[in-house]
């Protein structure tokens, strides 16, 4: 045996920013003061509740929900960890606690485990279900009737699926954001499985986000279902293809990879990418699809034009050069 | 000591059951089911066997794929997280009745990684073990419940394993314990699949060392 699988796989799941000297010394750009991503928080804080054991069933879930004040009802997103995840604490926690604090619950099903794919789907709607039923009885904010679903690596793909009709039911969301939907290799017929993607309603808008470099081996495009999830869903009228970039202009270096989105832990700390190309289109998004956008900001805005160009900005490097700005479909061909 | 590769009847019964192989070490004492790792039935895994054998049992690998083993990280997901555990634990209960009808009073389990969670699993659900040892992994959330436990298990995980998460184990044993019955949990500071030797990134001597005496002590203890 020549390949290690922790070697591999520890690369993939906790690819850091290692390389942390860049070409000068200027500083990366701060979080936004206000906006998609800024830290003009409407909530002090947030509250994870794990619902369920895990470890005794598979439909078990967490909520992060807004507090200090606790909102009497809020929008939902249903946010699907990648393979072997657990838990927010598995480097989701610092986005979903900031989507939190902006006003969103957020629903973080347990997916049942690594093993038995075929119960992935189910396993979730399932914890989903349970998640919208403590909500609407439990001593939380109701939900406002606005439902998102993201996810990450093969969460993403997973997303995806259960934006189109399905058992158990759930709710269709408005909005689907797949943070580097990743796993083709090992899951190749994941997305195409019963045509789920012809099968996701017109009406739901899609941001998909794409890392420079993707999926185990952070080299390999193959491992990417970002380019089926796009072609797959030529049918949906809102949907964008945002692509982020590593830049090493400055100190440290912004790395763009399959975990980009996955941060807030001692392997992968928090930077700019996480503010400018994670959270930002994210929380854009999120607040677009509810008809809600922020003024002069579109995450779905895809054409040439300048109109898009808030959705490409990736800030400025504390010497005042740009960083690299993210690409997106019109940029990319698409 | 080498390995020599069977083919069973999933069911003995019914001359239209479908076949599989299985690697067999030993000839003669208590019976150990030995599960591979995600990368199939390998050279690592029958060298395992032979250990087992050298120890004085007799070991029996089944092969859950029905193909040679990968080396492809990839391939290796791919056909670890499309196994139903339902159809694993069936063959496994497969390899306990070959070993008692081979002679041995009584018959164990353990496994690697994917045959780690495979061993929770068939701890679970597989009648006639007396003792399981899962190495690094965790079976499926319905199986990892105390009141399914059928028999010892003494479970061996490396601290920090980002791949087997020790909180379901942990949990288990509280309730495994509470509940009368016996799970010793060890914790090595070693990586993920240390007990693999051919692998030099994996492998951590120190540890594979502990845990195999400590495996070996615990089975020899149940089986006899």
């Amino acid at each position: 045996m020549t390949r290690s699988a922790s070697a591999v796989l520890a690369a993939a799941l906790f690819a850091c920013a290692c390389e942390a000297g860049g070409d000068t010394d200027a500083a990366q750009p701060p979080q936004p003061e206000r906006g998609p991503g800024g830290s003009d928080y409407v909530h002090g804080s947030a509250t994870i509740t794990r619902y369920g054991a895990p470890l005794g069933d598979a439909a078990a879930y967490w909520l992060i929900e807004p507090a200090e004040p606790t909102p009497a009802q809020a929008p939902v997103l249903v946010y699907m960890h990648g393979w072997s995840a657990f838990e927010p604490e598995d480097g989701y926690e610092a986005m979903l606690v900031h989507l939190a604090r902006k006003g969103f619950v957020i629903v973080f099903p347990y997916q049942g485990g690594p093993l038995d794919r075929s119960r992935w789907e189910g396993s979730s709607r399932q914890a989903v279900q349970r998640a919208l039923d403590e909500l609407a009885r439990g001593a939380h904010p109701r939900p406002d009737g606005h439902l998102a679903i993201a996810g990450h690596s093969v969460g993403a793909a997973l997303a995806l699926r259960m934006a189109a009709p399905g058992e158990p039911a759930i709710p269709t969301p408005e909005l689907v954001v797949l943070h580097d939907a990743a796993g083709r290799r090992a899951f190749a017929d994941l997305l195409s499985e019963g045509g789920a993607l012809a099968r996701v309603p017109p009406t739901v808008a899609l941001l998909v986000m794409q890392a420079q470099t993707s999926g185990p081996g952070e080299a390999n495009e193959p491992d990417s279902f970002s380019p089926e999830a796009w072609e797959g869903t030529a049918h949906l009228t809102r949907r964008n293809f945002l692509r982020s970039y590593g830049d090493r202009h400055g100190t440290p270096v912004l790395v763009s990879n399959h975990n980009g989105c996955r941060s807030g832990t001692s392997a992968r700390p928090l930077d700019a990418h996480d503010h400018f190309a994670c959270w930002r289109p994210t929380e854009g998004a999120l607040r677009e699809a509810q008809g809600a956008a922020f003024p002069g900001y579109s995450a779905l805005c895809a054409g040439p034009g300048p109109e898009c160009d808030p959705v490409r900005d990736h800030g400025v490097w504390g010497d005042g050069v740009p960083v690299r700005r993210l690409a997106n479909a019109a940029d990319l061909g698409l | 000591m080498t390995t020599r590769e069977l083919t069973l009847a999933l069911r003995e019964d019914d001359a239209g059951s479908p076949r599989f192989t299985a690697a067999l070490a030993g000839e003669r004492g208590p019976g150990i089911v030995v599960i591979h790792e995600w990368w199939g039935l390998n050279d690592e895994l029958r060298a395992q066997c032979a250990r087992f054998a050298a120890e004085g049992f007799v070991a029996l690998a089944p092969d859950l794929y029905d193909r040679p083993a990968t080396t492809d990280p990839a391939e290796a997901l791919a056909r670890a997280s499309a196994l139903r555990t339902e159809d694993a634990t069936e063959r496994v209960a497969r390899c306990v009745r070959e070993l008692r009808g081979r002679g041995a009073p009584k018959v164990g389990v353990t496994g690697f990684c994917l045959g780690g969670a495979m061993a929770f699993a068939a701890a679970a659900s597989v009648e006639g073990l007396s003792a399981a040892v899962p190495f690094y992994g965790n079976a499926r959330a319905d199986y990892m419940v105390a009141e399914r436990m059928r028999c010892p298990i003494q479970a061996h995980f490396a601290e920090g394993d980002p791949f087997a998460r020790a909180e379901p184990a942990v949990g288990l044993a509280r309730d495994v314990r509470a509940a009368g019955g016996r799970m010793d949990l060890f914790f090595y500071e070693a990586k993920h699949a240390f007990m693999r030797e051919s692998d030099p990134d994996a492998y951590h001597e120190p540890s594979a060392t502990l845990a195999w005496e400590r495996a070996i002590a615990f089975l020899h203890a149940e089986l006899g």
